[in-house]
């Protein structure tokens, strides 16, 4: 990027930020976002956050989402949007786009 | 001759030193309060000494086991208490530290049949066990069936690994799990007294700072 102008020598703009760079990076972020939520309503990408980490499995029912991990369903409790999910709902509660899923697998000693 | 009499202070007086270091708002909150804690091994024992001495009014202690020899390298227990009921061993050493406590004893294994029984009264639990299945079992039971009360969950704590690692994490509103949610005895092998009572410390801090409605983040 170039500077077509000199340096302000008043120090009163000293930390301003350009306007004209500002406005292009505001430009390339409302673009950004536009394509993004294009991807999200039309692209069929429905993101679900387990444990912090956005995962693609919405759709999917808890017991579903299980079936692909390690977590020993013995020794776990699940979280969903900050409620519990009772065991006996595993398999009919379905994830859905923007869920926060939080998984606490249980590890032995006391 | 000499008759050795064990004087110990009132109560007025044991309470007038706890409001001097708490604060009198704060112990208000801890002398009305009731806590579980659920297993008496090495979490329970050290997380029940810290509450009694805090100053917590009713303590509910469940354990179904015996103290072992295996158990006093952690647990708070003495040797000539072995083969004694965890509940009673441990609610003789509680009222040697702090005489007004009030206690309530169970001397079962808590099982979804008698959870509700058990834990009705405690505004708080504290999941002390030490198999994952148990902690798991209680973890649901409580968040699913009694969903006003708090629950302080430990997970990760065994091994020698940095003390830096043990952490407590808010869940959920109501939940909450201390430990590095990852070292398993089952896997590393043994457990220390000192990891397993920064463990136990986070969690009866965690207890106190509910009941002073300060929360985690």
């Amino acid at each position: 990027m170039t500077f077509d102008r000199e340096p302000d020598l008043d120090n009163a703009n000293v930390g301003m930020p350009d306007t004209r760079i500002l406005g292009i990076t505001k430009y390339i972020k409302e673009v950004t976002k536009s394509v993004a939520s294009f991807f999200v309503v039309f692209g069929g990408v429905f993101m679900v956050k387990i444990n912090g980490e956005e995962l693609n499995v919405a759709g999917k029912t808890v017991a579903e989402y299980l079936t692909t991990t390690n977590y020993d369903p013995k020794r776990i409790a699940v979280e969903r949007n900050g409620d519990i999910v009772p065991k006996a709902q595993y398999g009919e509660t379905v994830l859905k786009d923007g869920d926060s899923v939080e998984v606490v697998s249980f590890v032995g000693g006391g | 001759m000499w008759e050795v009499v064990e004087l110990i202070p009132t109560k007025d007086e044991w309470n007038k030193a706890l409001c001097e270091r708490h604060g009198e708002d704060v112990q208000k909150k801890f002398s009305a309060a009731t806590v579980a804690i659920c297993g008496l091994g090495g979490l329970g024992s050290n997380v029940a000494i810290s509450l009694a001495r805090a100053g917590i009014g009713t303590l509910i202690l469940i354990d179904f086991d015996r103290v072992d020899i295996t158990n006093l390298h952690r647990q708070q227990y003495k040797a000539n208490q072995i083969g004694m009921n965890k509940t009673d061993a441990l609610s003789d050493n509680l009222k040697e530290i702090a005489p007004y406590i009030e206690f309530e004893t169970h001397t079962e294994r808590v099982i979804e049949e008698n959870a509700v029984r058990l834990l009705q009264g405690a505004d708080i639990i504290c999941e002390a066990f030490d198999n994952a299945e148990c902690k798991a079992m209680l973890t649901n039971l409580v968040l699913e069936t009694m969903p006003d009360k708090y629950l302080v969950a430990a997970s990760g704590m065994a091994g020698m690994g940095s003390a830096n690692t043990i952490q407590t994490r808010r869940v959920s509103k109501r939940f909450y799990v201390c430990g590095d949610g990852a070292s398993d005895v089952s896997e590393v092998g043994s457990l220390v007294a000192s990891r397993v009572m920064l463990c136990a410390a986070h969690q009866a801090h965690t207890v106190l700072r509910i009941l002073a409605e300060q929360f985690e983040t």
